[in-house]
């Protein structure tokens, strides 16, 4: 399984880096700094999770999920991000976000959508 | 015998007419009748005097000159006739002499008298005078009555300007002391003067020292500013001006002409235009606040994602039996979470979030909150006596995030207040069910609110904490949420200790006219 971080904090990168590669053996994780970056990745590569953040120079988060659906991408797109508009998960499906994180967010979320996609791709298989 | 005379054997005067009595009757006839004219004329003269009291003392003297002068010419006349028939000579001269002297003196006094006299008017002059003054007198008439109209009219002005107008005058004369101005002796010159400046009575504002009428007035300006007005002769405006004794707030102008000799103070209340600023200033700073929340919420999110996390892996690696370390880890993980809270509460201040309405226990949030301040409450030595726990009912329909956040606050205030306490620290936590809801009750036996701040507690950014300890926002958003859900937040005190309570009602969803 293929895993993008985007994330302009390099620390929240290495964090979530750190522990994806501590929990999942068969992860590979990526990352990017910005929206643009993360798209060069995603041209390259086919990503099955992409966590990225909300506000990031060059191009944020939404931008790069509407981008992804437009060029009808595959992978699932998750937003984590610091801004606390409570604003339920439904709104952003149409720019190709499947769910909205707000950090501080718990390791443990991030480990509910990975194991939620990998299960998804087993039971594709 | 009359000085050696023997008057005896003087004749009578018939004899000198051979009492003849072709001659004799007519001139005896005569002396009496002109005795009886000239009597029947004093007393025309004395009736004339007597019917006019206006006559000046000249006048009046001349008429008894008169009188007297045509009274003795009559009894002249009879004294004449008589002596025909006898020989009363001695008494005839002295009637004649009386009658002289009299006479001379009479013609002199009106000879005297003779210029007035001739300026005296005649009837037509004087009835012609008369009604040049009835004319004048009508015109006078005409005259006054305009200008009693114009007066009346002015008058009528004036009233009504006095009644619309919503401030008052007053008169302030200086008191000099070495040169100086060292007090004003004040008097109303027109309005409500006492009642806005909170005086009983129009008459203690009469020559009253405007130092001990209005104490702070040193303090607030105005004093000096009166003075500068009145030593520079000019306008000198104050606006507002507070004064602390009477808590409000006033518009002031104190205005000196060269002409008068003291100085006019126009005052009026702008109390209510003062409070709306503060309330418009307290909002702006609300929403300040808000907005700046808002753009400093990401930033303090990251750092924390990158706490929670970083302590999220500590987890993994740690010993499990290592006790502290969980311990420490688990606070980490609380304390993300409630430095994360009070972000998003921070944006509520401006922001109509609504959390969800929902069946809330209270004893619970008041479990999780206490347990939240466990270890300040051991660390300051506080006295915690929760009577809430078997305490029916105990829900409301509410939203429990805002609860939370107030009891939260007023904990926090609670044990803040104790520290002030060197002896015994209580904090007593109980509800209460009031007729729609719960009322939650925080008792502490710190210090009382001062009767001064005891209103500005709930301002946004007012705060007794020393600087760089509170931010005032506490109870001013506690009150906002408590506004949220329909409830009240307030605090009574007595003696020995403060109460604040959160008075949760029932939230009424579907509120009639909506």
């Amino acid at each position: 399984m293929k895993i993008l971080l985007v994330d302009d904090d390099p620390t929240i990168v290495e964090l979530f880096e750190m522990d994806l590669k501590y929990h999942y053996d068969d992860c590979a994780v990526f990352s990017a700094s910005n929206g643009v970056e993360a798209l060069e990745h995603c041209s390259r590569s086919a990503f099955d999770l992409i966590f990225t953040d909300g506000k990031m120079p060059k191009m944020d988060g939404l931008a790069l999920a509407k981008r992804l659906k437009e060029i009808n991408y595959s992978a699932v797109t998750i937003l984590v991000t610091g801004y606390h508009e409570l604003i339920d998960d439904k709104s952003y499906e149409k720019f190709g976000i499947t769910k909205i994180l707000h950090k501080p967010v718990k390791l443990k979320e991030i480990h509910e959508c990975v194991d939620f996609v990998k299960d998804t791709l087993n039971s594709q298989k | 015998m009359f000085f050696g005379i023997d008057t005896s054997s003087f004749m009578p005067h018939g004899h000198c007419i051979l009492w003849k009595p072709e001659l004799l009757f007519p001139i005896v006839a005569s002396e009496i009748l002109i005795f009886i004219a000239y009597t029947s004329i004093p007393v025309a003269i004395y009736i004339f005097q007597q019917n006019r009291p206006d006559l000046n003392s000249d006048s009046k003297k001349l008429l008894i000159l008169f009188f007297l002068f045509i009274q003795l010419c009559g009894i002249t006349h009879l004294i004449s006739a008589y002596n025909y028939w006898n020989s009363a000579y001695v008494l005839a001269m002295f009637v004649k002499v009386a009658t002289a002297i009299v006479s001379v003196v009479t013609a002199f006094m009106l000879f005297k008298l003779l210029p007035r006299l001739i300026k005296l008017p005649s009837p037509t002059e004087h009835l012609k005078l008369i009604e040049e003054l009835k004319i004048l007198n009508s015109q006078l008439e005409e005259k006054i009555q305009e200008r009693t109209a114009l007066i009346m009219e002015q008058k009528n002005l004036l009233e009504t300007l006095v009644e619309g107008c919503t401030g008052s005058i007053l008169k302030y004369e200086p008191i000099i002391d070495d040169g100086k101005i060292v007090d004003f002796h004040s008097s109303i010159v027109f309005g409500k003067a006492a009642s806005e400046a909170g005086v009983d009575g129009e008459e203690q504002i009469v020559g009253e020292s405007v130092l001990n009428l209005f104490p702070d007035v040193v303090e607030n300006g105005h004093f000096d500013s009166a003075i500068r007005a009145f030593n520079n002769n000019e306008q000198v405006i104050e606006d507002p001006v507070y004064s602390k004794a009477l808590n409000k707030y006033f518009r002031v102008i104190n205005f000196k002409k060269p002409e008068i000799s003291f100085l006019l103070v126009y005052f009026t209340d702008v109390t209510q235009r003062e409070l709306l600023k503060l309330d418009a200033i307290n909002n702006s700073k609300l929403i300040i606040l808000g907005e700046l929340a808002g753009g400093i919420a990401h930033e303090i999110n990251s750092p924390l994602q990158i706490i929670s996390g970083s302590a999220e892996m500590l987890e993994n690696s740690i010993d499990p039996e290592d006790k502290i370390g969980r311990k420490c880890l688990h606070n980490i993980d609380t304390t993300v979470a409630r430095i994360s809270d009070i972000i998003k509460n921070l944006k509520r201040l401006s922001r109509k979030e609504s959390g969800k309405v929902g069946n809330v226990n209270i004893c619970e949030v008041l479990k999780k909150s206490v347990q939240l301040y466990e270890q300040r409450i051991k660390l300051n030595d506080i006295h915690l006596i929760e009577a809430y726990e078997n305490s029916s009912p105990n829900t409301v329909n509410t939203i429990e995030l805002n609860v939370f956040q107030i009891v939260n606050n007023l904990l926090s205030n609670a044990i803040h207040a104790l520290q002030e306490n060197d002896g015994d620290r209580t904090l007593t936590i109980s509800i209460e069910a009031n007729g729609n809801g719960i009322d939650l009750i925080f008792t502490n036996n710190g210090p009382l609110i001062d009767h001064n701040i005891q209103e500005r507690i709930f301002e946004p950014l007012f705060t007794t904490k020393d600087v760089g300890e509170g931010t005032g926002l506490g109870l001013s958003l506690s009150k906002r949420l408590a506004e949220e859900i329909q409830s009240e937040l307030y605090f009574v005190q007595s003696d020995d200790s403060v109460s604040f309570v959160l008075k949760v009602k029932n939230i009424d969803e579907n509120p009639a006219g909506r």
